[in-house]
């Protein structure tokens, strides 16, 4: 298993075959809720490749933030991870000790956080925050007392310089409200790079931000990522960004991985009826918006018996509501459930 | 005819500090904007965070009173009025909100909410209001039986917005002001609440002003685009002329950074062009043309002169100086957009047109 890790050179390494950076397998996820029990993460299985970037898309409530959740281990109190693996370098994160996860954690995975204006703490200028973190290093608590001897600055400052803020020395003294949303969002990515992670999460990275400025933070993060040879965990809803960022595209529905494809194939096709019917619901400049999909997510306290999508599907067959359909492979370098496509009926 | 017409519009805001609110300033929220809203059309304000599209809009609805300008709709001014001679007016004037979750009172029933406006105007007794509210929820597709008696918080976002769309219409608007009215929904739910709004305008000949930071889809919906930045309209056009020839470097670059899903799209748009820098506070606004600081356009002079919106044909206006005819409006430096050649319909003439000829 550590052979993956030594090598460490190898790209796209879900077309090459060696094993992947991190591997999430039939992850199941309930919260309990006062209403009873919600069946929301439903047997997920993805995988990201060492220097590959994944895009999780999907809509509200599809899961796609408790499943990077589950990957950091910051579910909520009431969330009970039924069953599953989600291996990491060869070790599962689930069943880590939480000091081991803690040295993990924002080193070797760390999260780009959605919000700029409310992931940086407003108290304290950003080179506190960007020195505490670099400090830490994984230890069970950031140390009181900072040793003020400039190697810490100096590389804050260098993780400034690379994700391009124009006047780092001034941005090091400057308050959160002193800077802008983009400035934010690069701040935000600076902290998570400061560890040298191997892989990145990002959760809705930009879809806060205006257009240009989106555009220009993630152009720079995919040169970034691209550079390093990092792997990264996009999650997000708008199918414009994904298709900027990503080499391969989950989409998630219910709690369910629908469709896997590479981010190019997808786009031209979709054999899933959820993917087909997202992508027909996009504004096109071409002219057009889509019809919409009819109906709302399930209920997960009850969800549906079988396929989670059946009762918005309009291609819904009997054997929809009576036998769920598995993510499996319906052509090559694609998985696609349902039972449209035979691999997926077993 | 024009239902609403804007003349130099302006709102600021004053900038104050300490304990007895000293003025330092003004924030130039809106600063001289003229428009124009034609009958059962749609005119799409598109622009970044603080460029001044929602305090425009709710200017627009008399929600904020302008510090400058007049409104006219319907052919009357509408603007220095007191409050008792608007109310008439205001029934004629609509908003909904962003947020449908925010904009909706938690504690009143779908009833209660749509109702609301009815009540404030004095329409109609008890039993007939009653029959309005399930006719509107009908309208809207949400059926009055499962939701009449309803709370907010047991809605979706979609039926949410709906509900308020439904609020809306209550009391037979002319003008909507549609204020980012699917940005918080989901593209599925979104097209939805797209396809209402188009068949309601259809039905009963609504005039929309829709904000939206959205671009293809204000291409979907819009029969004319204005583009702001920093509180000034910096090129007004019909839709197919916006998107064929943006004229304005703001808008160009705007138009670059569009995300797209297909190869078709991304066609359409133009050479990726990444600003400098992002959208300065409001309250800061650069001397002269207050887009130059970001603009990969700019000549000797863009620091000191402030534009006109310049009428590059009758129904075509850009606030840059490269299309002032005195200084032989040399246009932007040519990038055809790509794909443009295999395009329908007859070109549109621009000054750089009218140069090549």
């Amino acid at each position: 298993m550590a052979s993956g890790e030594l090598t460490g050179v190898g790209r796209r390494t879900a077309e090459t075959g060696t094993e992947p950076l991190l591997a999430i397998e039939d992850l199941v996820i309930h919260f309990r809720l006062y209403e009873g029990r919600a069946r929301v993460i439903n047997g997920v299985n993805l995988t990201i490749g060492r220097g590959e970037s994944v895009a999780l898309v999907g809509e509200t409530g599809c899961g796609k933030s408790v499943t990077a959740k589950a990957i950091l281990g910051l579910l909520p109190a009431n969330a009970e991870i039924v069953s599953g693996r989600i291996t990491f370098q060869g070790r599962d994160l689930l069943r880590l000790p939480a000091e081991e996860l803690q040295r993990i954690r924002g080193r070797r995975i760390a999260m780009i956080f959605q919000d700029p204006g409310t992931a940086l703490n407003p108290v304290f200028t950003v080179g506190d925050q960007l020195q505490d973190v670099a400090a830490w290093q994984g230890r069970p608590r950031a140390p009181l007392v900072r040793r003020g001897d400039g190697e810490l600055r100096r590389r804050c400052l260098e993780i400034l310089r690379l994700v391009r803020i124009p006047d780092p020395e001034g941005t090091f003294r400057r308050f959160p409200v002193e800077l802008s949303g983009g400035m934010r969002q690069r701040v935000l990515i600076a902290l998570a790079l400061l560890g040298g992670p191997d892989l990145l999460i990002a959760d809705e990275l930009g879809t806060a931000l205006d257009v240009s400025i989106q555009d220009q933070i993630l152009e720079e993060l995919r040169e970034l990522v691209r550079t390093r040879g990092l792997s990264v965990l996009y999650i997000t809803h708008n199918l414009g960004v994904a298709r900027l960022v990503s080499d391969r595209i989950c989409v998630m529905y219910g709690g369910e991985i629908a469709e896997v494809a590479p981010t190019g194939a997808m786009f031209t096709r979709q054999l899933h009826p959820y993917a087909q019917g997202l992508l027909a619901a996009v504004p096109r400049l071409t002219g057009g918006v889509g019809a919409g999909i009819e109906g709302r997510i399930p209920d997960y306290l009850n969800p549906p018996p079988a396929c989670r999508f059946a009762p918005r599907c309009p291609f819904r067959m009997d054997l929809c509501d009576r036998q769920r359909p598995v993510l499996a492979q319906a052509e090559p370098d694609r998985r696609v459930a349902c039972h449209l496509y035979p691999a997926s009926t077993r | 005819m024009a239902l609403l017409e804007a003349e130099a519009l302006v709102k600021h805001f004053p900038l104050t500090v300490g304990l007895f609110h000293r003025k330092v300033g003004d924030v130039k929220a809106v600063d001289g904007v003229s428009l124009a809203l034609e009958e059962g059309r749609t005119l799409a304000l598109v622009g970044e965070t603080g460029s001044g599209k929602t305090t425009l809009g709710r200017m627009l609805v008399r929600l904020l009173d302008p510090t400058g300008g007049r409104i006219v709709f319907a052919g009357e001014e509408i603007t220095g009025r007191p409050e008792a001679a608007l109310r008439p007016i205001r029934r004629q004037l609509q908003m909904v909100f962003q947020n449908p979750a925010s904009s909706l009172n938690p504690r009143r029933r779908v009833k209660e909410i749509i109702e609301e406006p009815l009540v404030i105007h004095h329409v109609g007794g008890p039993r007939q209001r009653l029959r309005r509210v399930a006719e509107l929820l009908e309208r809207v597709e949400l059926p009055p039986a499962d939701f009449l008696a309803r709370f907010p918080h047991s809605l979706s976002g979609g039926q949410r917005q709906r509900v308020a769309i439904a609020r809306a219409l209550a009391l037979h608007p002319r003008l909507i002001v549609l204020d980012e009215p699917t940005s918080a929904l989901d593209v599925s739910v979104q097209a939805k609440i797209i396809a209402l709004l188009r068949r309601l305008q259809q039905e009963f000949g609504l005039t929309y002003l829709f904000i939206s930071h959205d671009l293809s889809l204000v291409r979907n919906v819009a029969d004319a685009v204005a583009v702001m930045y920093l509180g000034k309209i910096v090129e007004l056009a019909p839709t197919e002329t916006l998107f064929r020839r943006p004229s304005h470097p703001y808008t160009r670059a705007l138009l670059s950074a569009i995300p797209t899903v297909s190869d078709e799209e991304a066609a359409l748009i133009p050479e990726k062009i990444t600003l400098q820098g992002e959208i300065p506070s409001p309250a800061r606004v650069p001397a002269g043309c207050a887009f130059h600081p970001r603009c990969y356009a700019r000549i000797p002079g863009c620091e000191r002169i402030v534009p006109e919106l310049i009428p590059v044909n009758p129904s075509h206006g850009v606030r840059c100086v490269l299309y002032d005819p005195l200084m032989g409006a040399p246009g932007l430096p040519r990038v055809p957009a790509p794909g443009s050649s295999d395009r329908k319909g007859p070109p549109v003439g621009t000054p750089a047109d009218a140069h090549d000829a």
